[in-house]
């Protein structure tokens, strides 16, 4: 008995050493597979020789330079971009999440008239083609004074991302169960005090999600700041990078690959950064049913 | 409560904002504002140029990506509208038709533009009125690279093209290249047969019998040029890295074909022998267009002519045409020894001679799709060429049709 | 007022003050456009009456339906089926990815997440083009040089439709796959680990646990996720239009009823024409989604919604 005991101790540790490695390989794999472009990018932004395409291409340039991505900083407003981008993404983040999380919470918690009818249109609304919505949305800002303005844009993509945020953040706080709540409310806490101090932190993985999907769009978002805002001065980094490539005759595209890799940057750092706050508060133990 | 107030008050304001009409006909102000989508040096040449002539005027030159587009929503807004633009010439049919282009012989004294090139004039002009100042053109060149192909094999004739493309052809070596599917570099050969893209009178002429001889005869080139998608950057490199002997392109793979020790020949558009014409590319024509807006205040009017006139220059036309590669509007600055000397420059002026106004009719946007579809379908997926011209003829008509 | 009316009132009041400015902000800018395009499309907005355009009633719609030919017909067959493959092969992968992305016995499991969210990190268009010069191209690109190392011939992937159609929907998935991940990962997240200790103890197998536990509880968390991506992935049009159309055709013919829209009209610059357009693509796609959603419900047994 004792020795079969120990022999299946044995054999399952065995089996989850495999499984590790499997899992690791199998990972190694699949992040290669999916970065190959990303390496292509990458290589062509260091190799020296001033073409995209080549038939003698390889992963490691023959001739390496720094030189595209010197000339991004000093050719090019980089900088500046890169701070209207940020601009732009911090406070479209913060908008979005204050209008989104106490709709959500209404929508997930409250019932009152028209609730269901109104998340059944908020979806549909989703499948309408917006190739020309530009139109309407620049009469719109023409008429609230802020064209080239970015609260004007901040407006937009807020209102842009509104729809989703809401939904997936009330798709969440349905499943924090309500016990809690209940037992704060008796305690006499308000409204603000719960969505605050239980539903934000038990839902942080869900306004995680969120707020990376919005900072994501803001930061890659290009039409609305092209034709909404005039000037290099104003671009972000996403039009920089537009103009960057703008027509395919005079485009370089070296530098073009430098700039998509130096844009796309910061956005995985925050990644990295963020990724341990969003593991729930729900899995991490503390609420059980 | 105090919360729904702020909320009330907020859709208030905002339903406001949106019930009060536009910002009124406020009139234009502050320094004159042109927009473009050129590289710096282009605009620094132009700059310098107005701040040299004109200390006094102030003005702000800035770039615009989908300008068009931009220019569609804001162009009779004066608030949001520019007050001039730098663009090519294709849109100036589009612009009038919605109507907010100024005609400049109300702005300044057309004769100054008497010795401009009549190709970049009648390009420019719209209904009979010059809707803006030309500043430089460009064309498609035949460049050969001199290592391949000797000066006696380069080829007068289409047929001789033809001849040398057979002998030079193997699994990685072509004779010639072109983007043989793209409507702006195929046109060439369509209006050299005498055939026609889109008449003057906007109704298209893809099923014209010239057109479809066109295409036919165009069709036995394909054979002998590279398999699959002929796009800009594959076909440009195929030329850049020596695997292509010969190709129509434009003064912009002369940057690129130099810094890969490309020993770079022009040489003329052959002559098609049937119609004993060259093969005719579309001439593009970059001017300097004024927005009506930008013209209600006659003292502002006053300001834009002096600026228009400032740029009528031969050197700063030789400026542009140098740091743009392409060639001056202006003929006076062909006698300045730069433009003399420069190859390039003269390249394109002699290939400018044999091409073709590109349409400016709105009607062209529908044309460039049908006929990228009609040439994809003949070259690429062995269309029949005529009832294919003929698919592609109605298409265009209901297109057209459907703008009005 | 009484107190209590006036407490009443204030309850029923509170969920719309609560969702008030985001739904003023969806107002404003998603459902104002529609109303808008919808305005538009009762109008002859066209370049020739750009500024000064009037009413014509139901026009631009007999326009565009008499104009609906077998075209269109095949371009609303092939949407579907991008749809329905992209979906599938989407919420596949991506479910499998997050499950071992979670697995205790995954060691680095942030690391990798964080470079399969490279994809997403860059502009879309930016990545379409690199796939499109950098892999797909028939002379230089990648995968026609692997192939010719291994000795084999292929023809052009984007000329031909069908292959084009892999293509697109390979930069699809590459495109979409981080943003599903992240979604089914987030909500995975949010299971309940007590219930597979309970399921554990009874003895349920793998397969078991993700079907009878997973799938039904991460299903209401994604399921808005999952229907919005849908939208997204019927309406694409960057993808199929920059791969086979844009700058030059490649000669695949694969037009979805965006790309069809587009054609058709949106390059005649009449906004009434193609406002009307719009209009009645987002009608189809209304239906169509009204359609499935009742195959779903009725399929679906324990489906809470």
């Amino acid at each position: 008995m004792e020795k079969n005991k120990k022999r299946t101790l044995k054999h399952k540790k065995r089996v989850g050493f495999a499984k590790k490695i499997c899992l690791q390989v199998f990972f190694i794999a699949l992040c290669i597979v999916t970065l190959i472009p990303i390496f292509y990018a990458l290589s062509v932004s260091f190799n020296a020789n001033n073409s995209l395409i080549s038939s003698n291409f390889s992963f490691f340039p023959e001739e390496f330079t720094f030189d595209n991505y010197v000339r991004l900083f000093t050719e090019n407003d980089m900088l500046l971009w890169f701070g209207n981008s940020l601009l732009l993404a911090v406070s479209t983040v913060v908008l979005a999440l204050s209008v989104s999380i106490p709709a959500a919470y209404a929508f997930s918690r409250m019932r009152f008239k028209g609730r269901k009818t109104l998340l059944k249109i908020l979806i549909i609304l989703n499948a309408f083609p917006t190739t020309l919505s530009l139109f309407a949305i620049w009469a719109l800002m023409r008429n609230m004074g802020l064209v080239n303005s970015k609260i004007g844009l901040i407006l937009i993509y807020t209102g842009t991302m509104a729809i989703f945020g809401l939904w997936n953040l009330k798709g969440y706080f349905d499943t924090v169960p309500y016990e809690i709540e209940e037992a704060a409310m008796i305690d006499g806490a308000s409204n603000r005090k719960i969505i605050t101090s239980i539903v934000m932190p038990l839902a942080k993985p869900a306004i995680m999600v969120t707020a990376v999907m919005v900072l994501i769009y803001v930061w890659n978002e290009y039409i609305y700041s092209v034709t909404f805002m005039t000037g290099s001065d104003n671009y972000t980094l996403a039009a920089g990078l537009y103009g960057l490539q703008a027509n395919e005759t005079s485009g370089s595209w070296p530098l073009f690959a430098a700039a998509s890799l130096i844009t796309s940057l910061p956005i995985l750092i925050i990644f990295l950064l963020v990724q341990k706050h969003m593991v729930s508060g729900l899995s991490a133990g503390g609420v059980k049913k | 409560m105090k919360n729904s107030i702020k909320v009330i008050s907020l859709v208030g304001a905002c339903l406001v904002s949106l019930l009060g009409t536009s910002c009124g006909n406020r009139k234009k102000d502050g320094p004159l504002v042109i927009w473009h989508d050129k590289e710096e040096g282009v605009i620094d040449v132009l700059s310098d140029a107005i701040s040299s002539k004109l200390p006094d005027v102030e003005f702000e030159f800035i770039r615009k990506e989908n300008l068009t587009e931009t220019l569609k929503l804001v162009g009779n807004d004066p608030s949001s509208a520019p007050d001039m633009y730098i663009f090519a010439h294709d849109k100036i049919g589009l612009f009038d038709t919605i109507g907010i282009l100024e005609p400049m012989e109300n702005i300044i004294d057309l004769s100054l533009l008497d010795n401009y090139n009549d190709l970049t004039i009648s390009s420019l002009s719209y209904n009979d009125r010059l809707l803006g100042v030309p500043l430089y053109y460009e064309t498609l060149l035949f460049m050969y690279n001199k290592e391949k192909m000797k000066e006696d094999e380069v080829p007068e004739t289409t047929e001789e093209l033809y001849t040398y493309m057979q002998e030079n052809y193997s699994g990685r070596r072509y004779g010639f290249v072109e983007q043989h599917s793209t409507a702006y570099y195929s046109a060439g050969w369509i209006n050299g047969f005498g055939g026609v893209i889109l008449h003057d009178n906007g109704t298209p002429g893809l099923n014209d019998p010239k057109t479809i001889e066109a295409l036919k005869y165009h069709k036995k080139f394909i054979e002998y040029m590279p398999k699959g998608t002929q796009d800009y950057a594959t076909v440009n490199t195929l030329f850049t890295e020596k695997s292509a002997d010969s190709i129509f392109a434009g003064p912009w793979l002369v940057t690129s074909a130099k810094e890969n020790n490309i020993d770079l020949g022009f040489a003329e558009m052959p002559l098609i022998p049937e119609t004993n014409k060259r093969v005719s590319p579309f001439c593009g024509v970059q001017g300097i267009q004024v927005l009506k807006v930008a013209v209600e205040d006659p003292s502002r009017k006053e300001l834009i002519s002096d600026f228009l006139e400032a740029l009528i220059d031969p050197q700063v036309g030789a400026d542009l045409a140098l740091l743009s590669g392409c060639a001056p509007a202006n003929n006076e600055s062909y006698e300045l020894d730069e433009i003399k000397n420069n190859e390039l420059v003269n390249a394109i002026k002699m290939s400018a001679e044999s091409a073709t106004v590109m349409p400016s009719m709105p009607e062209m946007d529908v044309m460039w799709t049908v006929l990228g579809n009609l040439l994809t379908e003949i070259n690429m997926n062995d269309a029949d060429v005529e009832s294919a011209c003929n698919e592609a003829q109605k298409e265009a008509e209901t297109l057209i049709a459907n703008m009005r | 007022m009484s107190e209590l009316a006036r407490r009443k009132l204030k309850k029923n009041a509170r969920p719309y003050l609560y969702s008030g400015l985001s739904l003023l902000l969806i107002f404003l800018i998603v459902v104002f456009p529609i109303i808008y395009t919808l305005y538009i499309s009762f109008t002859n907005m066209n370049l020739y009456h750009w500024y000064d355009f009037t009413f014509i009633g139901f026009q631009n719609y007999l326009t565009a339906l008499f104009s609906f030919d077998s075209g269109f017909l095949t371009s609303l067959g092939i949407t579907i089926l991008w749809t329905l493959v992209n979906m599938v092969i989407q919420l596949v992968i991506a479910y499998c990815i997050a499950l071992l992305l979670n697995s205790k016995f995954l060691k680095f499991g942030k690391f990798y997440k964080t470079l399969l969210m490279i994809p997403w990190a860059i502009p879309g268009y930016v990545s379409i083009l690199l796939w499109k010069t950098g892999m797909f191209n028939y002379q230089f690109g990648l995968i026609t040089k692997w192939f010719n190392d291994l000795g084999i011939v292929i023809d052009d992937l984007l000329s031909n439709s069908v292959s084009a159609f892999i293509c697109c929907t390979v930069v699809n998935l590459w495109l979409a796959l981080p943003y599903m991940i992240m979604i089914i990962d987030g909500a995975l997240q949010a299971i309940d680990r007590s219930f597979y200790e309970s399921a554990e103890i009874e003895g349920c197998g793998r397969l078991r646990k993700n079907i009878s536990i997973t799938i039904p509880l991460i299903k209401p968390i994604i399921g808005p996720a999952v229907l919005i991506t849908t939208f997204t992935t019927f309406k694409q049009f960057d993808i199929i239009y920059l791969l086979t159309k844009q700058p030059v055709n490649t000669g695949a013919n694969i037009s979805t009823i965006i790309t069809y829209a587009y054609e058709n009209a949106f390059i005649t610059s009449n906004y009434g024409y193609s406002s009307a357009v719009s209009i009645i693509i987002f009608i189809l796609l209304v239906i169509f989604s009204a359609l499935t959603n009742q195959n779903v419900k009725r399929k679906n047994s324990y489906g809470e919604e």
